[in-house]
């Protein structure tokens, strides 16, 4: 009796009326054809209602589209993602070497992947101040500089440095 | 503005075009397949589905050969202009005057294709006011359209760089194309030209549903699924940036396609959703063995078309070393039992069927139709091709689910939606076709026939 019991949250309304629908319709003989025809207008009114319900939802959504549709594409990418297009899309990727691989301080899972994709073709590759870059190009905050000592700004943009250390540059 | 109905409106030419020329070369093989069905639909749909599938595979072939990204969208652009001046304007007129004359004795369809419309044009407003934005979108489709537009070759080097690098290349290259035209990496305008999957399938969901069915069903049917999240959201909505749902729109047309008994169209059709998505291949092996044994007839061209398509992407990810294995480690040690892995995935999809806020009542429709019409399935063999295929294709995201070494529960929730995505348009169709043999029986009083 407990296990039939704890069979009623596990299925719920859905797969008990289902399973009660299919069982009138076996046994129903000659009236299955009925048992059809109430089972899909039924249906397919509870759907419509539903479907009222969700596209009420969607209104606020809508309006606020509308309101974003005649911005320029740049906006509504820099919407999207922010000072990241500006900084590692308009400002560090024509400088940047192609091939080359940028070290990425001090960023979450998400600015990595932008990085990744707006810095191509160099390759990006996340990393950490308790084992600072020797010779190479990376990106940080500009703060965080005082932590990489002999490195030299090739760009900066809101906030963030494309720096070098060593000798890769020209290289 | 100006820029996203440019981007749209060159897609849709661009690949209507090509497709007219491809189903010119198949209607040469004299296939005898029912042209009586062919609808307005057909007129553009299946066309631009066949035409982006097979035109975007051919330019991964010349990449393969270092022909850049805009030579051969140059050629593409050639030859679809040659399928619009030779079989495109005869295409649109006989559609046209099929579609008009089959609007005048049904008039209630007008109020049909105006929801449609309707539902189309918000769709377009809220997909291109934002960008592409969602995880997968930056994790690997549109790095992947930035490299391939940079490079204008296919470079493998890149794919490793992302995440799913073994990930076939319909959405990049489209979008590779897109800056391709532009000349710039215009990400909304990309956005706005995958926009026209959108409009195909809304077109062949809205005309299939209209013809099969009376209109006091077939009117609140099309609303109920244009209003489904995977419309909302998915294709339409700001969400876009995965390619579960294009795996679901060939899948939707491959069905389609045999429910109107043209079965070399829907392997065709069927062996591009791996093209789209790896996920589609278990849909497309399936369902190519169930028609290489149905139709005897076309069997040398099924022997043909399905390796053709779905061997050469295969054989490169392969040949590079680009591959899917971290789902297939079989050794990883389990923390539990496997049964209780096994058994978490198939309560999964469970909950998910009965996810009303976002099916709605769909899968109720699905799994009640499927009791009712089981004799059906089992008599029309172009019903039950797609139905076995469903439940294969179930039964093997549950065996991904269980053998995953990722963490299961996450794993999940992040995946089960977008997976059901793949079967959900497939399922709507089946619905659509077994309920107007239901209506039939009842205005007709016949018995269901074999077909």
């Amino acid at each position: 009796m407990n296990k039939l019991s704890a069979l009623f949250p596990l299925l719920g309304w859905f797969y008990i009326s289902l399973f009660g629908i299919i069982g009138v319709y076996l046994v129903a003989g000659k009236a299955r054809v009925y048992i059809e025809r109430l089972f899909v207008i039924v249906v397919v009114l509870a759907m419509s209602f539903l479907s009222i319900q969700n596209v009420s939802m969607e209104y606020g959504g809508y309006t606020q589209a509308v309101h974003n549709m005649n911005k320029s594409w740049q906006q509504k990418v820099m919407d999207e993602f922010s000072g990241t297009y500006n900084q590692y899309y308009k400002t560090f990727h024509s400088i940047v070497p192609s091939g080359a691989l940028i070290h990425l301080y001090n960023t979450d899972t998400r600015e990595f992947l932008i990085a990744r994709m707006y810095l191509y073709p160099a390759s990006v590759i996340e990393y950490g101040f308790n084992r600072p870059v020797e010779d190479g190009y990376a990106i940080m905050n500009r703060g965080d500089m005082k932590k990489v000592p002999g490195a030299r700004i090739l760009a900066e943009k809101d906030g963030k440095v494309l720096i070098v250390i060593g000798d890769s540059w020209g290289h | 503005m100006g820029s996203l109905i440019f981007s749209l409106a060159t897609t849709l030419l661009l690949w209507i075009g090509f497709g007219f020329l491809l189903m010119s070369l198949i209607r040469r093989f004299d296939l005898r397949e029912a042209r009586n069905e062919r609808t307005h639909t057909e007129g553009f749909a299946i066309p631009f589905l066949m035409g982006a599938g097979i035109g975007t595979f051919l330019q991964f072939i010349f990449s393969i050969v270092h022909a850049p990204l805009w030579l051969s969208l140059s050629t593409m652009m050639a030859a679809s202009a040659f399928g619009w001046i030779q079989f495109g304007w005869e295409e649109c007129m006989t559609s046209m005057q099929r579609s008009i004359k089959y609007l005048q004795n049904n008039r209630w369809q007008y109020v049909g294709w105006f929801v449609s419309i309707l539902f189309l044009i918000v769709f377009f407003v809220r997909s291109t006011s934002k960008t592409i934005y969602v995880w997968d979108g930056i994790a690997f489709w549109m790095p992947k359209m930035h490299s391939y537009w940079q490079d204008q070759i296919i470079n493998p080097r890149t794919f490793i760089e992302f995440n799913h690098p073994e990930y076939p290349l319909l959405l990049p290259t489209v979008g590779a194309n897109t800056f391709t035209l532009f000349g710039e990496a215009n990400e909304p305008a990309a956005k706005a030209a995958i926009f026209a999957f959108t409009i195909t399938a809304v077109v062949l969901l809205s005309s299939f549903i209209m013809r099969r069915l009376r209109w006091y069903i077939a009117l609140p049917l099309l609303f109920s699924f244009l209003s489904l999240f995977i419309f909302r959201e998915h294709v339409a909505g700001e969400y876009v940036g995965t390619a579960d749902i294009f795996v679901g729109i060939y899948i939707l047309a491959g069905t389609i396609s045999l429910l109107q008994k043209k079965p070399l169209q829907a392997v065709i059709l069927w062996c591009l959703a791996p093209w789209a998505k790896s996920e589609g291949l278990v849909w497309a092996g399936v369902t190519t063995i169930g028609i290489f044994f149905s139709y005897p007839t076309i069997r040398k061209y099924v022997l043909l078309t399905a390796p053709l398509l779905a061997a050469p992407w295969s054989l490169f990810t392969k040949y590079m070393g680009l591959s899917s294995s971290q789902y297939f480690r079989f050794n990883e040690l389990y923390a539990r039992p496997w049964i209780e892995y096994a058994t978490y995935s198939i309560h999964s999809f469970r909950e998910e069927f009965r996810n009303v806020e976002k099916w709605n009542l769909t899968f109720y429709l699905f799994f009640g139709a499927l009791v009712f019409r089981i004799r059906q399935v089992f008599s029309d063999k172009a019903l039950f091709i797609p139905v076995v295929a469903f439940f294969i294709q179930l039964v093997s995201y549950m065996v991904i689910f269980t053998i995953t070494p990722e963490e299961q529960a996450t794993f999940i929730a992040a995946a089960v939606s977008r997976l059901t995505l793949h079967l959900a348009p497939a399922a709507i169709c089946i619905v659509v076709y077994m309920i107007s043999s239901t209506d039939k029986e009842l205005v007709h009083g016949a018995k269901i026939k074999k077909r």
